[in-house]
């Protein structure tokens, strides 16, 4: 869809040390990544591409990609949708026809999308083998399915971690920050019961988010929900009954609060920011929510690893190429999502750099987390040693959340977990009623 | 309210019904309290969202919610209006440069589909007021039926109708695409107004020579008046706050879609929200304040005979 043209230009000078620092950059990335070079591709196509994005910060994508423009590349058209309800307006606009050359996807809607028409894999793009062979091997069963077809690229990753209240743990004599699912009951049970806090841990439980936690706290305990095939393997794991039973008893026994169904993550940094909770399970960006809000207890907020010995879940929303045919314009596409999704033509991580600063948020890519811009991104208060072993070794994607009968799953995993937390159904009826939506979903009956 | 204000008993102690009864004191206070409990009831989140304009998000997060804050702050209308909203990290950092516009299309789209609305309905509902043809009441249920079909279910055809002729993302896609469930709206007011006109003047001035248009447009429209404005108003308001026709047709042309983008996967920015959703409130609570007569007047036409 092509959006009004505003007037705007995006500065796209380069001063001398930037130069430099390019130039230097490009020579490396020459050397080291050929697939980089993607003026070249992009050069063959003389018109201008279009984007599709969700509402975060678009001033800062037009100035990305007007970055990318600058370098002698093809003006593109941003058009910017709200993220509720982004998904059924991209749906609509691409069964309607509209050609996106390039969008932002949610990952559970990749293989649906390329099994639809909506999208392309992209095999054989120059670069694209370099570009998943850059990433954390933990991470690339997100952007490759079970038949090594190449389906998305990354827009950004997180990792989910415990954010912790390091006074309130000290003043309850709770020696470190829990990291089981156990202990976070008995840790939050202790400050309950010393009347540190009244319900010591907040997560974002809604609905639509549900299937996110479902992951996490199955991970925690070791369990991967979904196999290869996408076989709904927990049912047979006897530790998923108890993982419901903690979550089930988390909100009964008042330890998270009741409100917490339907708030918002923005109430729940503020409530970890003035001390109403000592607890937050959620990405790893929220801590710079937390500290940014400059409450009581915001610089008391610390964060660490979840699940012990096992995994926490590892998520990320991805780009998406569109399913145009014309090889120069997919060449110039191609060469733009390379620059949003992996590094620019100097190697650098460019993009994701300004997410960084912007948020927090982070690139499954080992190298981003070693680049001396993106250490300077980051506040002081982050401990990227930690987030980066997390993604290499102590995190999961979970590979059937790519697969095309995934979001019908998604769609019910909230009403079905929030039956639980009501007490309106008990652990055991959970499992099967999850594995009854999973068989639903992959038989197209869901619905 | 206003209604019931301006009916409202001299004397507390006898008020007088509408029978012509005496109300008892007890019965008074039992109304009134109905009626303050309701009026909190509505304007409790209103407040709420005013109050939240006001504060910094460290005052969002004190408990209890302070209903009135100790101090305010304007920062967030002018990060809002400025485009900086609150943490430079988090949500739309660009949201000055496009709410006011957004407020502007808004009101653009809104105030082309009355006059629109108001014209074609006008005819309809006069015509099936004045000239039942067999099978009429069917014909006004079928109009009815078709604001309850799910925008979902029928905005793929739009869509593809507007990328043809290349109107996607001007107002033009969206006041023609909101007449599915304005027009509907506006003719099944304005039938029930035009039931409640007297027929006589119109045929004193037939005998007088005034032809169908004339008579129309000299006797029926002043006489329709407090009507029309009525749908205009209702009308006014269902494009105001229309989101999923906006969000898909367009990229938040309007203001419901681009106040969904403080939501998104990173934050969500509440003060901010809510300061810009206190502004973009502005127009259609003072066109309700100017014509709420006229609304509650036509939309209570025909209770009583």
């Amino acid at each position: 869809m092509k959006t009004r043209d505003t007037g705007k230009t995006v500065a796209g000078g380069l001063d001398r040390r930037a130069f430099l620092k390019a130039g230097g950059g490009a020579a490396l990335g020459a050397l080291l990544a050929p697939g980089l070079a993607g003026r070249a591709e992009a050069a063959g196509f003389t018109g201008s591409l279009d984007m599709l994005a969700w509402d975060f910060q678009p001033d800062t994508i037009k100035k990305l990609v007007g970055e990318w423009t600058a370098k002698g590349n093809p003006a593109v058209n941003v058009a910017v949708i709200p993220n509720l309800g982004y998904s059924p307006a991209l749906q609509t606009r691409l069964r309607g026809g509209d050609a996106i050359d390039l969008y932002y996807n949610f990952a559970y809607n990749s293989q649906k999308f390329i099994d639809q028409g909506w999208a392309s894999k992209l095999n054989g793009l120059p670069g694209v083998d370099e570009m998943v062979g850059d990433m954390f091997e933990s991470a690339r069963a997100a952007y490759v399915n079970a038949a090594g077809d190449i389906i998305s690229a990354p827009y950004f990753s997180a990792v989910h971690m415990m954010h912790y209240n390091q006074r309130m743990l000290k003043d309850a004599g709770i020696a470190a920050a829990p990291q089981t699912l156990k202990e976070v009951y008995d840790a939050s049970k202790t400050l309950k019961d010393k009347n540190v806090v009244a319900s010591p841990y907040v997560a974002y439980w809604v609905k639509e988010f549900c299937e996110e936690y479902l992951h996490t706290y199955l991970l925690n305990e070791g369990v991967t929900a979904f196999d290869a095939a996408g076989k709904p393997v927990f049912a047979d794991d006897p530790k998923t009954e108890g993982v419901f039973e903690w979550w089930q008893t988390m909100y009964q026994e008042g330890l998270a609060p009741k409100s917490v169904l339907n708030d918002d993550p923005g109430k729940l940094s503020n409530q970890m920011a003035q001390g109403e909770a000592a607890f937050f399970v959620l990405h790893h960006y929220f801590l710079s929510s937390i500290r940014s809000l400059g409450g009581p207890e915001s610089a008391n907020v610390m964060q660490g690893p979840i699940g012990g010995t096992n995994h926490t879940f590892q998520i990320g929303e991805v780009l998406q190429l569109g399913a145009g045919e014309d090889p120069a314009r997919r060449e110039a596409a191609w060469d733009l999502m390379k620059f949003y999704g992996w590094k620019d033509s100097a190697g650098k991580f460019s993009v994701f750099n300004q997410w960084a600063k912007a948020a927090g948020l982070a690139a499954p890519y080992p190298g981003f987390f070693t680049d001396p811009d993106v250490i300077a991104a980051f506040p002081d208060y982050y401990d990227l040693p930690l987030i980066s072993k997390t993604f290499e070794t102590g995190s999961k994607v979970v590979p059937a959340r790519t697969l095309p009968w995934y979001p019908d799953f998604q769609a019910k995993v909230g009403d079905v977990v929030h039956a639980l937390l009501l007490g309106q159904a008990t652990p055991k009826q959970t499992v099967e009623a999850l594995t009854g939506a999973a068989n639903s979903a992959q038989k197209g009956r869901s619905l | 309210m206003t209604a019931l204000a301006s009916t409202a008993p001299r004397r507390l102690s006898k008020a007088a019904t509408a029978s012509g009864r005496q109300r008892s004191l007890v019965a008074s206070c039992v109304i009134y309290l109905c009626v303050a409990v309701f009026a909190i009831w509505i304007l409790l989140p209103v407040w709420y969202l005013v109050v939240s304009s006001l504060i910094t998000p460290a005052q969002l997060g004190v408990k209890p919610f302070p209903m009135m804050p100790g101090s305010i702050t304007f920062d967030n209308y002018l990060s809002v209006l400025t485009g900086s909203t609150g943490s430079k990290g988090f949500g739309s950092t660009d949201i000055g440069a496009r709410l006011l516009p957004a407020i502007g299309q808004s009101f653009f789209v809104s105030s082309v589909l009355v006059v629109l609305n108001l014209t074609i309905a006008g005819l309809a509902a006069y015509g099936l007021s004045r000239y039942p043809f067999r099978g009429s009441r069917l014909f006004e249920l079928s109009i009815i039926i078709s604001r309850v079909v799910p925008a979902i279910a029928i905005i793929g055809p739009f869509f593809v109708a507007f990328r043809v002729t290349g109107i996607l993302n001007t107002p033009w896609a969206l006041i023609i695409s909101y007449n599915v469930f304005t027009l509907p709206l506006a003719i099944m007011i304005l039938k029930n107004y035009f039931d409640q006109l007297p027929r006589e003047i119109e045929e004193a001035a037939k005998i007088d020579g005034a032809s169908r248009l004339q008579t129309l447009w000299i006797i029926v429209v002043p006489l329709a008046r407090p009507g029309l404005v009525a749908a205009g108003v209702l009308i006014f308001l269902e494009a105001w706050s229309e989101f999923f026709y906006s969000l898909v047709l367009t990229n938040q042309l309007t203001v419901p879609p681009l106040l969904a983008g403080f939501q998104s996967v990173q934050q969500f920015n509440w003060n901010a929200l809510a300061a810009a959703t206190v502004m973009s409130m502005i127009p259609p609570v003072v066109l309700v304040i100017i014509f709420q007569r006229h609304v509650v007047g036509a939309l209570t036409a025909g209770a009583v005979k």
